[in-house]
């Protein structure tokens, strides 16, 4: 076992033509041998800089200042040889998106034998054998061969003696993540780096990996190095945290009292944008201000979104001072490390100085904005507060359900899409036709709204563009307001009018040639709105998003993720519509953004009485703003019922599945237990099946825990259970068991608990060889 | 597939925009297109000041001034019929500029006009025009150009019109190509929705994306007409005598490459600084317009 | 994988369709009576009516286009290309007799191309931004921005006029094909070079090759054996292209070196409205040209595992 890592003032910097940016502002931690570390922060922070230094791959970065001991040695001036011998040897990295960190051309097999062959013999690589060896499609050496399938087996890709000679387009990410996992393994490494390992995948995914990390260092007593943006993520696997800001380490300490009790503002601030440390439908708290962007700059980074600042601060560089043992936070202030949680909230005016208030909303995204907003709506704040939630907002009680007639009706909405583009098919006919969407009936109601959740792949998406008018169904009606409507050529302008989309990345549907503006304009120009109306209306909208009116002549490079998703929404406010289709809003913001985005949705539909079909992969945020929930699985939809219900006792047990596989950054215990169960989730893992070929009867039942016989050979029907509905054979008894188990103590997750569930399960169909893990996983170990 | 997999990554791409940017940044696209603006600016200038300015009349044989070496008088010499090289050059610039903007203009038109029908019409436009770009694609370009201006009799016109036949289709594939790519992109899909009609998608979304990838290969296509009307007229197919022109007045220098290599040197320089020119041009504005470039076989073919 | 094979069979037929008719069509490009105009050309003295009607009568000029040109296809498509009109031989041995040459010139130019380009490429990129890959970049430069027939003569005028090194102009002998072979290669490997340095470039920058840096792989074998592997299947691409369109620039160089061949071939028959003749090299050279194309295709299999999945590409 090799010694600490210790990383010790690291400062690097990257060099353009016309300015320095400086990632990483002398940030310090180190990672105790087999220690698992994990380093949180939003995007731009540094972690991945930091985390890539480390193994000495920072180019074109340049540490510039600062030591990276490992086992005594210093990296930062360690020669090529010494560089080579440690990254075959002792330390190992995983990327953060295994779609592209395997080499396309060369065979799972090839890639993990050459790891072994380097860490065997890291100074010898003789380079023609090297190249004739990937020039040959097998791999050769047959006691190469067999390690190679134990790591695969290892790393918990099924049958590896049928894969190993695969390509990396053959496999699906998670299998590909495994992979790269089995790359660093071949090395027996003492530390393995892993930079955000997770968040390329789908959750089902992530928890089958993490898992599998936290075996790992179980089994070997490798140390780790986890990077994530998400908190979470972080906890569910670390004994101790690092909180990168703009470079610098904010804080440091023990998972648990980190979580619990956070020093720094930055890291309450963090801790508190989690959709799922607040109650349901009440407002999140967020950060003011706009993440730097490393300019250097004196004084606090954080400062200028701090509401504890003080001229200080803005000055001169805080100290990092100790809080407990083994425990440090990078603040100055007593009265900010002592605030709870909640006090880090939309800074209160008078901590703003005129100045800044003068400046306004430009490069700021969240703070002043969302202000401006609440100011704007009706209402105060407090209203919004958890306890007021349940007497007046549309909870999931019969509110809305019953309250009027719906305004959106799907009804056996089916739709596939050509598989084929070539002429030749098109000419013959033969083309085969994938599902994505299968027979859904589903509707929405005014003012309420309705999440939409599944893995990718799912036919979600395709599902909201149906509504929106997008595609047009092959089969089945999509109804606005009692009248069947077509596609957007076949709808009537006020039809257009009353729906609009707001899609997942606000920079693709922004048109990068027009400004903010003239993007708004557009529906309004179609509507045949004149021009001093429109130009009212376009200030009206940006007022009610909470932009300034001078983000008008911006383009849309100019601004911000979160500005431009606001623009994004106040584009589809334009023409009052009464439906928004949100298609991930927010997947691709960082956490503090995304709180902003969802107060804001929050706050426009109860001004504007919306309803909102929400799409997204995340359990958490849909849980936190949606009415009801709609699971959908291989385009059907499986479970349609009451958020907060179905959330916490689904009827489905592929709801229940998601729900399991959501990391939730318990306490220490907790993650003891769960390294200790073994393969719990791994089970589910498997990716779903593919939609041109979907399983017979039930199309969960290869990854089902609970799958009997039957459910190879039965579809089951979409049936009512509870005030929900459920496509499951076995839904009254699921749920009454989920009853029970939610009655049971905490510890609901252990699978042991689950109705017909069966260790050797049958495994009717071969032909999902894919997601078939080997449920016996732990006992060949 | 692509789909799949940026619809899970959030926007931790803090990292590889730094990378990109600093890449971009690394290519000097400024000088790039400075130094090809440079060149091409001075180019254009000999050619309409250079004729004002020379004492010498480009066709007018003066044979006791035969095969001159450089001199004061006659800073490139003369030719072999007594006519100085430096004048006949500034006209020759005259040719080629015109030349290659011509045909490169109707390239251009036809091109684009071409590739908005493909991606915007339906489906059987689509599929006979882009077969019909096909069958243009399949001719090695010098050949057919050759071919077309031999038929139709060796001149400078018909050089541009077996020029301009040649070269439409790499516009067509780029135009078509874009729009394709650009109309999936959601801010278009958003038009969709608020009911724009065809023709303001066009207008409004479309356009403006292909003007930078169609002005790229317009620029360095300029070069490639230069270097293949230069190749034409050498091979006698272009202008005829006594027309000063770089190709001809190469092919004229030749018997004489010994006793006064200026002759072929001269034009061979003069053809090589307008490409360089226009293709540092091309190459400066592709990485400003368009860090994912063209694919470098569409502007190979003449 | 036999869909594919159909598919590709089918497209590949509608395009040599579309060339063979633009191919035949080119004789009706010529102004005026075609016939009275091949005559005038050839004797340079106006013919007499008679002669032109036994003109279009020998060669079949009377019937309606689609007529012509179908007896044209279908014997073409047997290997017949007609008869030249001067010479009075079948088109087919003539351009037989030629190809070895072209063809000859085609290899030797694609091996030089690709022997300095690559490396050029590679060593490039690896060094970006360094004075080496400003040198070759500005190599490159000026290599694509050369007029071959002007680089021929120079070599011309270095080597065999000062030096004597090599044989002025000719073919056959090993000697004679070197400067024709460099003023070819060079151009084309500047091209190259410019894209193995492109496509080298972004390869770098590609995760996996980070991968397989952190794996403790030699900087070397990082780039020899993980980078220039994947982006070698651009760069085929363009060598295959420039393999299949070698006759834009034999054209010329054989002009320059007065070499025989199917470029100087053509240009003669070009000038003396050889119609036959111009039909059948292009069309053999634009045949050739398509099927190097699907070649191509095929070796991309073999260079990039993904593309078998992928199948047809646009």
């Amino acid at each position: 076992m090799g010694g600490p890592l210790e990383i010790d003032d690291l400062h690097v910097r990257f060099r353009t033509q016309s300015d320095t940016v400086h990632a990483v502002n002398g940030a310090s931690f180190e990672i105790a041998p087999g220690e698992i570390v994990g380093l949180v922060g939003e995007s731009g922070c540094g972690k991945s800089v930091t985390a890539r230094s480390i193994v000495r791959l920072e180019s074109p970065g340049e540490i510039v200042d600062g030591h990276i001991r490992y086992d005594g040695r210093d990296l930062t001036t360690a020669d090529d040889r010494t560089l080579r011998r440690l990254r075959g040897q002792e330390l190992a990295m995983v990327f953060q998106d295994p779609s592209t960190t395997l080499n396309p051309v060369y065979p799972i097999g090839e890639q993990i034998a050459e790891a072994l062959r380097v860490h065997r013999e890291p100074d010898a690589q003789p380079f023609f054998k090297e190249l004739a060896r990937g020039a040959s499609a097998r791999l050769r050496s047959t006691s190469v061969r067999s390690t190679v399938l134990e790591l695969m087996e290892t790393v918990g890709i099924p049958q590896p003696d049928r894969r190993v000679d695969d390509y990396p387009h053959q496999f699906s990410g998670g299998m590909r993540q495994r992979a790269m996992l089995a790359i660093a393994l071949a090395r027996r490494p003492s530390v393995l780096i892993a930079d955000e390992p997770t968040t390329a995948l789908d959750t089902t995914t992530q928890a089958a990996i993490l898992e599998r990390l936290a075996e790992l260092n179980d089994e070997r007593g490798m140390g780790m190095l986890v990077i994530s943006h998400d908190f979470d993520v972080v906890s569910a696997l670390c004994e101790r945290i690092v909180v990168m800001y703009d470079g610098v380490v904010v804080e440091r300490g023990p998972t648990d009292e980190l979580r619990s009790n956070p020093a720094h503002p930055y890291t309450k601030a963090l801790l508190g944008c989690l959709p799922r440390r607040t109650e349901p439908r009440s407002r999140l708290p967020t950060v003011a201000g706009t993440p730097p962007d490393g300019a250097a700059s004196s004084g606090c980074a954080f400062a200028d979104r701090c509401p504890f600042a003080t001229t200080d601060c803005r000055t001169s560089t805080p100290p990092t001072v100790a809080v407990g043992s083994d425990r440090t936070v990078r603040c100055d202030v007593p009265a900010a490390r002592d605030a709870p949680v909640e006090a880090v909230r939309t800074p209160r005016p008078d901590t703003r100085s005129d100045a800044q208030r003068d400046a306004p909303s430009l490069a700021v995204d969240g703070g002043t904005d969302t202000a401006a907003a609440a100011t704007a709506a009706p209402g105060d704040d407090s209203g919004r507060d958890p306890g007021d939630n349940s007497g007046s907002g549309p909870g999931p009680g019969p509110g809305p359900e019953h309250a009027a007639e719906p305004i959106v009706e799907l009804e056996g909405v089916t739709k596939s899409f050509r598989q084929s583009d070539a002429l030749l098919d098109r000419l013959l006919g033969t083309d085969d036709r994938v599902p994505a969407v299968t027979g859904v009936s589903l509707d929405l109601r005014p003012g309420e709204t309705v999440g939409l959740v599944g893995e990718s792949g799912c036919g979600k998406s395709t599902l909201a563009h149906l509504v929106a008018g997008l595609e047009t169904p092959d089969d089945g009606t999509v109804s606005l307001r009692g009248q069947r409507v077509g596609g957007v050529d076949a709808r009537t302008s006020s039809q257009l009018a009353e729906i609009d989309i707001v899609f997942q990345h606000p920079g693709a549907s922004l048109n990068p040639k027009r400004t903010v503006a003239q993007s708004i304009a557009e529906p309004l120009l179609e509507a045949g709105w004149a021009e001093p109306r429109r130009d009212d209306r376009i200030a009206t909208v940006l007022s009610l998003v909470g932009l300034s009116s001078a983000v008008a002549d911006r383009y849309p490079r100019q601004l911000s993720g979160g500005q431009r998703q606001r623009v994004a929404i106040a584009r589809a406010l334009a023409l009052e519509p009464s439906v928004l289709v949100l298609d991930e809003p927010t997947a691709a913001l960082d956490v503090s953004t995304q709180a902003t985005v969802l107060n804001l949705l929050a706050d426009l539909q109860d001004e504007l009485e919306l309803a909102y079909l929400f799409v997204s992969h995340d359990l958490d945020v849909v849980r936190h703003i949606a009415d009801r929930v709609a699971v959908m699985y291989c385009g059907e939809l499986v479970e349609v019922g009451p958020a907060r219900s179905t959330l916490s006792n689904p009827a489905h047990p592929y709801t229940q599945t998601l729900l399991d596989a959501i990391p939730d950054g318990r306490t220490g215990a907790d993650r003891e237990s769960r390294s200790a169960t073994g393969s719990g989730s791994d089970a589910l893992a498997g990716a779903p099946p593919s939609p041109a070929a979907p399983p017979a009867g039930c199309a969960f039942h290869p990854r089902c825990p609970a799958a009997t016989e039957e459910c190879s050979r039965t579809e089951p029907t979409f049936e009512a259970v509870g005030d929900a509905r459920s496509r499951c054979l076995y839904a009254p008894e699921w749920r009454d068991d989920a009853d029970r188990r939610e009655t049971d103590a905490d510890d609901s997750r252990a699978s042991e608990d689950r109705p017909g569930i069966s260790e050797g399960a049958p495994v009717p169909d071969v032909e999902a060889a894919e997601s078939i893990e080997t449920t016996d996983e732990t006992d060949t170990q | 597939m692509s789909k799949s997999t940026t619809e899970l990554v959030p926007s931790n791409v803090g990292l590889g925009g730094l990378y990109r940017r600093y890449r971009r940044f690394a290519l000097h696209t400024n000088t790039a297109i400075r130094l090809g603006g440079g060149v091409i600016g001075l180019l254009v200038l000999v050619a309409l000041v250079g004729p004002v300015v020379s004492p010498y009349d480009p066709t007018t044989q003066v044979l006791e001034m035969r095969l001159r070496g450089p001199s004061l008088a006659h800073p490139l010499g003369t030719d072999a019929l007594g006519r100085d090289v430096a004048t006949r050059l500034a006209y020759g610039a005259r040719v080629s500029l015109a030349l290659a903007l011509a045909a490169t203009l109707v390239r251009l038109v036809l091109g684009t006009t071409v590739g908005l029908l493909a991606a915007t019409g339906g489906r059987l436009v689509d599929i006979l025009l882009m077969r019909l770009v096909d069958i243009q694609l399949a001719f090695p370009g010098l050949v057919l150009a050759l071919v077309i201006a031999g038929v139709l009799g060796p001149s400078l016109r018909n050089v541009v019109i077996a020029l301009s036949i040649v070269g439409w289709a790499s516009y067509a594939r780029v135009v078509r190509g874009t729009v394709l790519s650009v109309k999936e992109r959601p801010f278009v899909q958003s038009a969709m929705l608020y009911g724009t009609p065809w023709h303001r998608l066009v207008k409004r979304h479309l356009l403006p994306h292909i003007v930078n990838p169609v002005l790229v290969l317009a620029t360095l296509n300029l070069g490639t007409i230069v270097l293949a009307a230069a190749g034409l007229s050498y091979l006698g197919l272009g202008a005829q005598p006594p027309t000063a022109e770089w190709g001809s007045m190469i092919a004229d220098g030749r018997n004489y490459m010994r006793s006064a290599p200026w002759l072929i040197t001269a034009p061979g320089v003069a053809i090589m600084a307008t490409v360089i020119g226009f293709n540092l041009l091309g190459d400066g504005l592709r990485d400003r317009f368009d860090p994912d470039h063209l694919d470098d076989r569409q502007r190979r073919r003449t | 994988m036999l869909r594919s094979l159909l598919a590709r069979l089918g497209s590949l037929s509608v395009v040599m369709a579309g060339v063979s008719l633009i191919t035949y069509g080119f004789v009706f490009l010529t102004p005026g009576d075609p016939a009275h105009t091949i005559l005038r050309e050839q004797r340079q003295s106006s013919p007499s009516a008679a002669e032109v009607a036994a003109f279009r009568a020998e060669h079949g000029l009377d019937d309606p286009f689609l007529v012509q040109y179908g007896s044209w296809l279908t014997d073409a498509v047997q290997g017949d290309l007609g008869t030249s009109y001067l010479q009075s031989e079948p088109v087919t041995s003539l351009v037989l007799a030629q190809l070895p040459n072209t063809l000859e010139l085609a290899l030797a130019a694609t091996a030089v191309s690709v022997l300095l380009a690559v490396p050029m490429g590679v060593v490039s990129a690896v060094h970006r931004g360094t004075w080496i890959d400003r040198t070759s970049q500005i190599a490159a430069l000026v290599g694509v921005s050369m007029p071959n027939f002007w680089l021929g003569y120079l070599l011309i005028l270095v080597c065999s006029l000062w030096l004597g090194l090599t044989p002025v102009s000719g073919a056959g002998t090993l000697g004679q094909l070197v400067l024709p072979a460099l003023t070819l290669g060079t151009g084309m490997a500047a091209i190259v070079t410019r894209l193995v340095r492109a496509s080298m470039l972004e390869v770098l920058d590609a995760d996996y090759v980070d991968t397989a840096r952190s794996k403790g792989v030699r900087e070397r074998l990082v780039v020899y054996k993980h980078a220039l592997r994947n982006a070698l299947v651009p760069v085929v691409t363009i060598v295959g292209l420039q393999f299949g369109t070698v006759i834009n620039g034999a054209v010329v160089v054989e002009a320059v070196f007065q070499r025989p061949g199917l470029g100087t071939l053509l240009v003669d028959a070009v000038f003396a409205r050889d119609y036959p003749i111009v039909q059948g090299v292009v069309l053999l050279t634009t045949f050739a040209f398509v099927v190097t194309n699907q070649l191509v295709d095929l070796a991309y299999v073999a260079l990039d595992p993904r593309i078998e999945r992928r199948g047809e590409r646009p």
